[in-house]
């Protein structure tokens, strides 16, 4: 089965660049992060600052352990259970008709305006999962099975 | 079963280090960057205004009522064309947030320095009014007003709506 562990390595490598990526402009401007979050109408108030503070360096966290390899049990659970946590945040707002640009709701939101970036995003944040359930799967159980926990 | 568990321990082990790591790099970098953000804000509008006072100043539906009954202030809706195209409050002209930029030489160009707007979008979050409101504000008007969560306000009060036949009232570049 040599083509699963090979087939592990660009998995992690290529998560661990998006979740590196997709924390440095968080870690950089974490105001308009803050606003983001409140955009999203999801989170009570008084959790919209610390997860601003602390989620774009967890995602930091997990990008460079994917890149380097290192605690990949605990790295590859959060990493997924962060996928699903934005994807299911995208849908429950496409679904409900909020554009998350402007936190704002429109009874008149239809495909092929303002609902269509949010569809691209939902197809993007989708395509990820793939290589975190390989991840998941590879880490937890292949993985452990072969070689023991590490 | 005892394996499955052990790497469950394992994992979630591992796990809780690496949110305290975050955690602790977060609030850590937070505390000493000097743009950080307070760790519990309030959220709301008036906060929001209060903080850049003078900026904007919200509108009462009652007196948004009597502006556009008397026609004493220029309305802008802030939501999409489509939206605004669906139904909006009778006297207001579209403005959506997006074509701000584009379209704001033509706002200037159409209504005087002095005076006052009253600028609405739809549901109590939505964030367009006041993009577009504090737009306006360093464009120069001084005299700029929020209605907040103004379309269902509007609605609900059964009060004038268009567009009405042959209603052309968007601002256009």
């Amino acid at each position: 089965m040599g083509w699963i562990r090979a087939a592990s390595v660009p998995a992690r490598l290529i998560l661990g660049f998006v979740f590196i990526y997709a924390s440095i402009d968080k870690i950089l401007h974490p105001g308009q992060f803050a606003e983001l979050i409140h955009n999203y109408q999801i989170l009570p108030d008084l959790l919209i600052n610390p997860t601003a503070i602390i989620l774009p360096w967890l995602e930091l966290i997990l990008g460079v352990f994917l890149l380097i390899g290192i605690w990949l049990p605990g790295t590859v659970f959060l990493t997924n259970l962060l996928l699903a946590v934005f994807l299911g945040a995208m849908v429950f707002n496409l679904a409900r008709g909020l554009d998350i640009h402007c936190g704002c709701f429109s009874t008149t939101l239809e495909m092929g305006d303002a609902a269509a970036p949010m569809v691209w995003y939902v197809i993007r944040d989708s395509l990820f999962i793939v290589p975190g359930i390989f991840l998941l799967w590879h880490t937890l159980h292949y993985r452990q099975r072969a070689q023991g926990i590490p | 079963m005892r394996e499955g568990m052990r790497i469950w321990f394992h994992t979630s082990r591992q796990g809780i280090w690496i949110l305290l790591l975050a955690m602790l790099l977060g609030l850590g970098v937070n505390e000493f960057r000097s743009d950080g953000v307070a760790l519990f804000a309030d959220w709301s509008i008036e906060a929001r205004l209060a903080e850049n006072p003078g900026e904007f100043a919200l509108v009462s539906l009652e007196e948004a009522r009597k502006l556009c009954a008397s026609k004493k202030a220029v309305f802008i809706d802030a939501r999409t064309f489509e939206a605004y195209r669906q139904g909006h409050i009778l006297c207001a002209q579209n403005l959506p947030w997006e074509t701000m930029e584009e379209l704001m030489d033509g706002v200037t160009a159409q209504i005087p320095l002095e005076e006052t707007i009253i600028v609405y979008c739809d549901g109590e979050d939505c964030m367009l009014s006041e993009y577009v409101a504090r737009e306006l504000f360093y464009r120069g008007y001084e005299h700029v007003k929020v209605l907040v969560n103004g379309w269902t306000k509007w609605l609900e009060a059964g009060l004038p709506i268009g567009p009405e036949s042959g209603d052309d009232t968007a601002i256009t570049g």
